[in-house]
């Protein structure tokens, strides 16, 4: 590394030359500019010791031309804080110089290609007349808008993540829905409804079928007490079954035989209230009686 | 080169930051709702309907299982009846007719000795028989064991005897 060089001159007109000769050297130290006195303008005030570097600087800017004598987009600005022997209050040293001295410097810097690191006056090496503020302002923008756009790129890159996840969530799941169907299909129950059916009329058949034979048999109870207890003397004519009545006529010579068959009847039927409806004598025959008799369930 | 620190360590960082957060939150809000609308709603769509169909082919599957296994029991009960019950079950795996039970009645009818003068299903009930026979008094007796004794449910719902050794009865068959 070469040593610091330190180069004094009188106009600033001697300045590229000086330039050519350190790019010529190879001078890869920074570079500070140091103007003399009689190009700057210095001003000292007190202001409040909360103020933020944006408010004092603005406050400066806006009193410039009462501090320097010249409008603002006339000069460059700088200022460093001390604290005042009232601690709530601060001390700034406001330094200027003319804009069109600064832009020519840095002109001749730039198209030398070579980097400025400030331009301070003798004495306050802390200031630096260089639009630094803006510079640094502008780059915090930038650093910014690119965090921004990195949000915005690693948002779409997440839609694109979720995209992907929810192509290959339905592609499994169709894959799976797929084979389900397949087995679905291939699960096939012949005459499942025919078989419930069919058990269904067996078990109801069934159940009617015992009915029914319990009910037959019932008949076939009364019909078997209506022949068996008959007399000799008696002798039915007609006979007719239902299932809640039972109505005989029949003829007979004797009144008690009929009586009899009646009594006997009511004995011996399951269905107890069996009566005697009628009697009367035959119309050409007197000896012999015709007879009714009901029996209901 | 500490003054150039100075305005990065301002007392305003705090709202920076907060302003910066809320721009990212509303970035981020935009690109997703964009993103959403132009460039998931689709594949949302799609997903939710896989899984609704998904969804719908198990429960098909869960039915078709369930309808199987009953099918099974139903099978195995089946085959029981068919063991113990064989004529029976054979004559309800048949599909009857009421001219096949028409037959059966005047077949039976017959083997207990009665001779048929009519019969015929009654028209308002096709389940119904109108039979008028001839014969014995005992074939009666006969005539409803042998009807007892098939696999159908024959009814004697009304006898009638008006004149010597004929017979008229309804017969009801309850199959249904």
């Amino acid at each position: 590394m070469n040593p610091p060089l330190t180069i004094d001159f009188e106009s600033i007109d001697k300045l590229p030359g000086l330039l050519q000769q350190l790019k010529f050297n190879n001078q890869k130290n920074p570079i500070y500019i140091i103007l003399p006195t009689e190009h700057t303008m210095t001003h000292v005030f007190i202001v409040d010791a909360n103020l933020t570097d944006l408010e004092i600087i603005l406050f400066l800017k806006s009193h410039s031309e009462k501090f320097f004598g010249h409008p603002l987009n006339k000069l460059s600005l700088d200022y460093k804080t001390e604290s005042a022997s009232d601690t709530s209050k601060q001390r700034i040293t406001a330094v200027a110089a003319h804009v069109s001295l600064i832009q020519t410097i840095q002109v001749y810097f730039d198209k030398e290609k070579i980097m400025l690191h400030s331009i301070s006056i003798k004495h306050e090496t802390t200031i630096n007349l260089l639009p630094w503020r803006e510079i640094q302002r502008k780059q915090h923008i930038q650093r910014r808008n690119k965090r921004f756009i990195l949000y915005g790129l690693t948002m779409i890159v997440m839609l694109f993540f979720i995209k992907y996840f929810l192509i290959n969530e339905t592609k499994e799941i169709n894959d799976t829905t797929h084979s389900i169907k397949q087995k679905n299909k291939n699960m096939i129950i012949p005459n499942a409804k025919n078989h419930i059916a069919l058990l269904k009329k067996l078990q109801s058949v069934d159940s009617k079928k015992l009915a029914a034979v319990k009910k037959n048999k019932s008949s076939l109870a009364l019909l078997s007490a209506i022949a068996n207890n008959i007399s000799d003397n008696i002798t039915l004519n007609s006979l007719t079954l239902t299932k809640k009545e039972i109505k005989l006529t029949g003829v007979s010579n004797q009144l008690s035989d009929i009586h009899q068959y009646n009594a006997i009847l009511q004995k011996n039927l399951p269905w107890k209230n069996s009566q005697l409806i009628e009697v009367h004598n035959d119309d050409q025959k007197l000896s012999l009686m015709h007879f009714t008799i009901e029996a209901t369930s | 080169m500490s003054l150039f620190n100075i305005y990065q360590k301002s007392a305003n960082s705090t709202l920076h930051f907060i302003f910066e957060v809320t721009i990212a939150f509303f970035i981020s809000l935009f690109i997703f709702l964009v993103g959403y609308f132009f460039f998931l709603e689709n594949s949302f769509n799609n997903y939710y309907s896989a899984k609704r169909e998904q969804k719908k082919a198990i429960s098909e599957n869960n039915q078709k299982k369930i309808l199987r296994n009953a099918d099974d029991r139903t099978k195995k009960l089946l085959s029981t009846w068919a063991i113990k019950n064989t004529d029976f079950y054979h004559a309800m795996q048949a599909s009857e007719t009421p001219d096949q039970l028409l037959q059966l009645l005047t077949i039976s009818a017959q083997q207990s000795g009665f001779t048929i003068i009519q019969a015929a299903p009654v028209v308002s009930s096709q389940n119904n028989f109108q039979v008028k026979l001839s014969g014995n008094y005992t074939d009666l007796f006969h005539l409803i064991d042998e009807l007892n004794n098939t696999a159908w449910p024959f009814l004697l719902e009304k006898l009638s005897i008006k004149n010597k050794n004929q017979y008229a009865l309804l017969l009801k068959v309850n199959n249904q």
